[in-house]
């Protein structure tokens, strides 16, 4: 199918854009790679009135050690810049992000994706939001209101619903340099045991750390949580695809170890 | 130039670099990539087939790599250089490209429908990465859907072209030799 009709807007500068978004509310939505939301609009599962392309920030494409050991990586990066980044740019303990690339989608779908769209669009199957709650990330967004830095923990409220506000862009996400997690201080966290490992053996540490955790999106279809303006937010949220709202705490549910394991042995991306 | 999309709805003017020549077109903001090649600029070499980046029919190389054109819109293709299978043939005399001689020699298509996904599917990844194994090869090749081959003969016709680019230049030169 064809998108609906929307107005393009090119973001010159990360102001300018939150500025607009703030301006228009819900009837806009950033486009970064489109690997998500132009799917959506295609089949009008989305139905923006208006677009704001932030794809020619290229201040948001960056990717590096900090002097901490830490690593930065800008929204704007895409999943195939990861995936062929030479190994002094992603630093020491960080392979197994490198090595989750080849996993998301195919080539052609990587060349464009973005990885603040992936976290944006927050599909509970989706490897870069895996790796955020696993690593411990932090994102860094900004609206007109300023910027903040949201743990990636308190990032996701469900399938395709986060923290975000409508009117704030998501600037970059930080990965703390490696170390044994809190959640499973036995066994070496997934970053320390991976450059080593072949790429497949970061699911068995991911299944098992989402198992121990006993964290897991969980939903059901027609959530009873509230948007700003309390009305039942199932239906924006079916019509514009990516739902942005927040949601009450019972919303997201604690799973059994059968359960997570379940569900993480049979999920699939798209 | 007219508004050629039929659409009614908001227009806009938008320069698009196509195969290195200059194109302006004047549509709408929600008009695709592949709907701007095909219905706009009548390049219908490249195919659509799901529009939700599944099948790959309508792979075309932005800036040299390879990405699905149902999901890129056209106003957001403006200032990149876009790369097309009409491409691939010499436009003069009209002889094809050694891969797409390659897809010839080693029946790497039946009715035809994925085959311009294919070819620029394999262009982009070869002048990436022209040393690719076989099994690499059989892993992009998944990015794409074929109905009819099998994909083996596919596979064998990209590694053919791989293989014969090697053996006339250096590994991991720059240069990209396809015609
Ligand atoms: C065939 C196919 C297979 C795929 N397979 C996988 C897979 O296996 N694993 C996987 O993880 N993903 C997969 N994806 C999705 C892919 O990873 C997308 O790249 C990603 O989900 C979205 O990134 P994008 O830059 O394309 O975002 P867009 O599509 O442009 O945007 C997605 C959403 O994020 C918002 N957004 C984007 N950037 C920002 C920002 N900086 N700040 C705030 N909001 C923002 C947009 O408003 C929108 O709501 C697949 C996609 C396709 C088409
Ligand atoms: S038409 Fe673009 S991937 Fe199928
Ligand atoms: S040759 Fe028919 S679909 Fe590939």
């Amino acid at each position: 199918m064809k998108p609906a009709p929307f107005q393009y807007h090119r973001a010159r500068d990360v102001e300018g854009a939150t500025a607009l978004l703030a301006e228009l509310s819900d009837e806009a939505k950033v486009i970064a790679g489109g690997q998500s939301l132009v799917a959506m609009m295609n089949f009008r599962l989305a139905r923006p009135a208006h677009l704001v392309d932030i794809a020619g920030l290229r201040e948001l494409d960056h990717l590096g050690v900090e002097s901490d050991g830490g690593l930065r990586i800008g929204a704007l990066t895409t999943h195939h810049t990861v995936e062929t980044a030479p190994a002094d740019r992603l630093g020491a303990g960080f392979a197994v992000i490198r090595d989750a690339m080849r996993w998301i989608g195919h080539l052609p779908i990587r060349t464009r994706g973005t990885v603040g769209g992936s976290i944006a669009h927050a599909d509970s199957t989706a490897e870069w939001c895996l790796l955020a709650v696993l690593l411990d990330a932090e994102f860094v967004a900004q609206s007109p209101r300023g910027r903040r830095r949201l743990p990636a923990g308190e990032f996701f409220f469900g399938y395709y619903t986060t923290a975000l506000e409508p009117d704030e862009i998501l600037l970059e996400i930080v990965f703390p340099a490696p170390r044994r997690t809190r959640r499973s201080p036995s066994s070496p966290s997934v970053a320390e045991t991976s450059p080593s490992s072949p790429p497949r053996s970061i699911w068995q540490p991911t299944a098992r750390t989402s198992a121990a955790a006993g964290w897991l999106w969980a939903v059901s279809p027609r959530c009873r949580c509230v948007c700003p303006r309390r009305r039942p937010c199932w239906r924006p949220a079916a019509r514009s695809g990516t739902a942005r709202r927040r949601l009450p705490p019972p919303w997201t549910r604690r799973v059994t170890q059968a359960e997570a394991a379940t569900t993480a042995s049979t999920s699939s991306a798209l | 130039m007219n508004d050629t999309t039929g659409l009614g709805d908001d227009v806009q003017l938008i320069t698009l670099d196509v195969n290195g020549s200059p194109y302006e077109v004047i549509t709408a903001p929600r008009r695709t990539l592949v709907d701007v090649l095909r219905h706009d600029l009548r390049l219908t070499g490249t195919h659509v087939g799901c529009e939700h980046g599944i099948c790959g029919a309508c792979t075309v190389l932005v800036d040299g790599l390879p990405v699905r054109a149902c999901l890129m819109f056209a106003a957001q293709a403006e200032g990149a250089r876009i790369t097309t299978v009409e491409s691939l043939a010499d436009s003069r005399t009209g002889e094809l490209s050694d891969l797409q001689r390659a897809f010839t020699a080693h029946h790497g298509l039946q009715c035809g429908f994925c085959t311009p996904g294919f070819l620029m599917l394999a262009q982009g990844f070869l002048a990436e990465r022209p040393e690719a194994a076989k099994e690499e090869i059989r892993e992009v090749v998944a990015a794409n859907l074929c109905r009819c081959t099998g994909y083996q003969t596919i596979v064998e016709a990209i590694d053919a072209c791989a293989t014969a680019r090697r053996s006339q230049r250096p590994v991991g030169a720059e240069e990209d030799s396809c015609d």
